[in-house]
């Protein structure tokens, strides 16, 4: 539906700009009505789910410069708060390493999922296939907020239920990446290595693997990256790790610490970004 | 050549069809009733316009395409519903050269000649690529064969066109094969590497005794090469013969009217090493996730 | 197979290990990044688990009672009682879902807006270099905070309600649609602009005539993706951001009730609205990709 609005924006101007030259005039004439009615209904769609959700878009807007003047001032850490940084440091150490460890595990089920779901060197049941992709998708829509739920009924609030609920969401959502990224390999080796005799796993070893492996382990660390971020909303529930250190300070109003944690979770993030971007760069 | 009483291969009512979209519609014929049969040390030419049945043909030999119909009998041995590891060994026997080459691009040229031999290995020393020293030394006999020794260690990517073919080439070599199929080997190559391959083909044919039977667009080619010519038109034989019998009026039955087939033009395929590595995605969602 | 003539060039080429084997991949060629990458993730999993606080329960009743419980989530779901407790009418749950559909289609479209212009001011081959870095810049430290801080954040500076969690939403959402934007805009032919700015068109005429069409379908997908990944979001901030909508019900369901037959009708209703949004997308796409060809 937003998407509408960039649809309109180019047939719109698209019909304005050749209607003086072209002598068919019908054609963009119907590329105008058909833009303007692609505007309004991206309108009427916005209004609607304004008043649905109880939005105001006066309000929001008009608020943006306040809050974020507001923001910068209480948000700001003050060298008072730069006592606290032992306790963000050790839980931002706690959140980079259950990411990790949660990708691999998740990576490592997936990549074996991906391996027999898909359509390039998968297995030739299309049954089979076709639950494995069934399965993935069901656990990637799951919302992470109800696996965390789940585990903290019986896993109680500790590191190991975080590091589990992270790891059920990234599961689905990564078997989905490799699969995707292996139904696209390129068909010709497959076929090549089938045709001199070679078996399942060897094709998997010798050409399926070989192709995909660097997007495989791009995607990889695209979901560590990702899942710092998340372990964030799973701290929250779970009390573990930056949601751990943010809601401590956030829940007793002391901004400053709470806008530390920020800062050093954009720290975070960049660097763990850097380090994947160089490490990608380096496996093409 | 003359042939045994018992043929290497005897492909006998060859019938691929296809359902149509629509279930009950009629189905499509992608070869209908093809009888064919060679002896050792051939060099067989196919050729027809394109759509006519020549990949789906050969595919069919070595059931990477299921045939509806007919039989294929190889080296006196009925193939036709051989199951799984059976198979295998018959196509361990059956090389195949392609258009794209199909090397696997981010391995190196005497890594993909050894793919030849998995054929041949247990499924953990093949999955593994673990092969034996008198495999790796013949491995760079082959490629030295096809004047390719120093760069046995080249990623395949960093190969030309002509250069990869060739390495396709040594691939099927070191399969120790009775015969070669060959798709469209030169329809992506430059005149000068086409002649080459082509040159290559035909030594294999002389001097180890290996049928090669070989898909090409290009007349010219078949007739300089081949010992034989089949001509397919609508997945149906419509000639056979010694080049010296084909006639330009049975160049214009293949092709129907037009004369594209005399006009050599180097197809440009898809390379096989062209799928584009993802250094630009860095952490955004690329295309593989739209689907 | 026992004698082999190399000529004297490739037997010199052959590299052999140490045990004397022959190698198949050069030792200087060799490009060990994707095994060193594997092995320091694989180490530092390993030491994650070494230093993990496996709290106080006994992980074999905990694993256990998580199946049974996953079992009365997904192959149990009911509002009503006996297994349901009633907490919430079939309507209630229609209605919040309403609202976080409502509240991801304008988290999508503001952003997609906003990220349309910052992407054109983000990319290298319509801007200028300091403005592209400075966008770029910026929209990396946005895109590194977390959805849910942006959305606490904004709770506390402009109070509970759907336009906190719409705002929080936005920001990460514009921060990655830019990216995306801009590194499709990016790929489009330098020759295209150049040829159109040499005719004398003006910014905004080249933006309309050459980067829109050429980029619309991608821009289109990385809307969609967005979409999806905004109503992810919206569930997840629901139950914090006091904009109420299903994510507040899923929460309430699971951290107060603790019924999770509830929990269980809650998540098939985000599988469904999930699968709806995919299936349209998907439609819409090809009809767009259709479109844009005529």
């Amino acid at each position: 539906m937003s998407a509408g609005e960039c649809g309109a924006m180019s047939t719109g101007s698209f019909g304005n700009a050749k209607a003086g030259k072209v002598p068919d005039l019908s054609w963009f004439r119907r590329r105008q009505l058909r833009a303007l009615a692609v505007v309004a209904a991206v309108v009427l769609v916005a209004e609607g789910a304004s008043l649905v959700g109880d939005f105001s878009f006066g309000y929001a807007l008009g608020s943006v410069p306040a809050a974020l003047a507001w923001m910068l001032q209480n948000f700001c850490p003050t060298p008072s708060s730069l006592g606290q940084l032992g306790i963000i440091a050790t839980q931002v150490v706690s959140t980079v390493f259950d990411s990790i460890a949660a990708t691999m595990l998740a990576a490592l089920l997936g990549i074996v999922l991906a391996v027999l779901g898909c359509s390039s060197v998968g297995v030739e049941n299309g049954i089979v296939r076709g639950v494995i992709r069934i399965f993935a998708n069901i656990f990637r829509n799951v919302p992470m907020i109800a696996w965390a739920l789940l585990l903290l009924l019986s896993f109680k609030q500790n590191e190991f239920t975080g590091f589990l609920a992270l790891f059920l969401a990234t599961f689905g959502q990564i078997t989905r990446f490799f699969l995707d990224t292996l139904d696209e390999i390129p068909c010709g080796p497959i076929e090549a290595l089938r045709s001199c005799g070679a078996s399942f796993w060897q094709i998997v070893f010798q050409a399926g693997l070989p192709l995909a492996v660097a997007e495989l382990m791009s995607w990889t660390l695209y979901m560590v990256e990702t899942n710092i971020r998340e372990a964030t909303l799973v701290g929250l529930l779970t009390g573990t790790g930056i949601g751990f250190a943010f809601n401590l300070y956030y829940a007793s109003f002391r901004y400053d610490c709470a806008g530390l944690v920020i800062l050093v979770t954009i720290v975070l993030v960049l660097v763990v970004e850097a380090i994947s971007n160089a490490a990608r760069r380096s496996m093409i | 050549m003359p042939q045994n009483a018992q043929p290497l291969l005897q492909v006998s009512d060859l019938t691929k069809s296809y359902e149509g979209k629509r279930g009950a519609r009629e189905q499509h014929h992608a070869l209908s009733g093809v009888d064919f049969a060679c002896g050792e040390g051939e060099l067989v030419a196919v050729i027809g316009p394109s759509g006519a049945g020549k990949s789906t043909f050969l595919r069919c030999i070595n059931r990477l395409i299921e045939p509806t119909e007919g039989s294929v009998v190889f080296n006196g041995r009925d193939i036709t519903h051989l199951r799984r590891n059976k198979l295998r060994g018959v196509r361990a026997q059956i090389a195949m050269i392609f258009q794209n080459y199909n090397l696997v691009y981010r391995l190196t040229a005497i890594q993909n000649v050894l793919h030849g031999r998995l054929g041949y290995k247990g499924a953990v020393a093949g999955s593994l690529g673990l092969y034996s020293e008198a495999e790796k030394l013949r491995a760079f006999e082959l490629l030295d064969e096809v004047g390719l020794g120093e760069f046995a260690y080249r990623r395949a990517d960093q190969l030309s066109g002509g250069q990869k073919q060739r390495v396709g080439i040594a691939r099927a070599l070191i399969q120790d094969p009775r015969i070669i199929l060959c798709d469209e080997p030169i329809a992506s190559l430059d005149p000068k590497s086409s002649r080459a391959v082509m040159e290559h083909l035909r030594r294999v044919t002389r001097q180890h005794g290996i049928t090669c039977i070989v898909n090409l667009h290009q007349v010219d080619m078949a007739l300089e090469f081949s010992d034989r010519i089949v001509g397919l038109r609508a997945g149906a034989k419509v000639f056979e013969g010694a080049p010296a019998e084909l006639t330009p009026q049975m160049i214009a039955v293949i092709y129907g009217d037009g004369e594209e087939g005399f006009i050599s033009v180097p197809v440009s395929g898809p390379q096989a090493g062209a799928t584009p590595a993802s250094v630009g995605m860095a952490s955004a969602v690329p295309s593989g996730a739209l689907r | 197979m026992d004698t082999f003539e190399l000529t004297p060039a490739t037997a010199g080429a052959i590299e052999r290990s140490h045990a004397g084997h022959i190698r198949l991949v050069s030792r200087r060629g060799r490009n060990y990044s994707v095994v060193l990458t594997l092995g320091i993730l694989c180490l530092l999993t390993v030491v994650t688990f070494v230093r993990m606080d496996f709290g106080t329960v006994d992980l074999g009743r905990a694993l256990a009672q998580t199946w049974s419980d996953f079992c009365a989530m997904m192959f149990q779901p009911a509002l009503d009682p006996p297994l349901g407790a009633a907490h919430f009418s079939w309507a209630k749950v229609a209605e919040s879902t309403l609202v976080t559909i409502a509240v991801t289609v304008l988290c999508t479209i503001i952003s997609a807006i906003i990220s349309f212009f910052l992407a054109l001011a983000a990319s290298e081959n319509l801007s200028n270099p300091l403005v592209s870095n400075a966008v770029k810049g910026f929209v990396a430290i946005i895109r590194a905070i977390p959805t849910i801080l942006w959305v606490l954040v904004f709770t506390v500076a402009i109070g509970l309600g759907s336009e906190a969690a719409v705002l929080g939403i936005s920001f990460h959402s514009i921060a990655y649609l830019t990216k995306s934007y801009s590194e499709s805009i990016e790929e489009i032919d330098a020759d295209v602009i150049e040829a159109l700015s040499a005719s004398g068109a003006s910014f905004w005429q080249i933006v309309f005539q050459a980067i829109c069409p050429a980029t619309i379908t991608k821009l289109l997908s990385w809307t969609f993706i967005r979409f999806e990944i905004n109503f992810a979001n919206a569930v997840a901030v629901g139950a914090f951001a006091g904009a109420g909508g299903i994510g507040f019900q899923l929460y309430q369901a699971g951290n107060y009730y603790y019924n999770l037959h509830e929990v269980g009708v809650i998540v098939y209703v985000c599988l469904a609205v999930s699968f709806a949004l995919e299936f349209i997308s998907v439609r819409l796409r090809r009809r767009y990709i259709i479109d844009s060809d005529n």
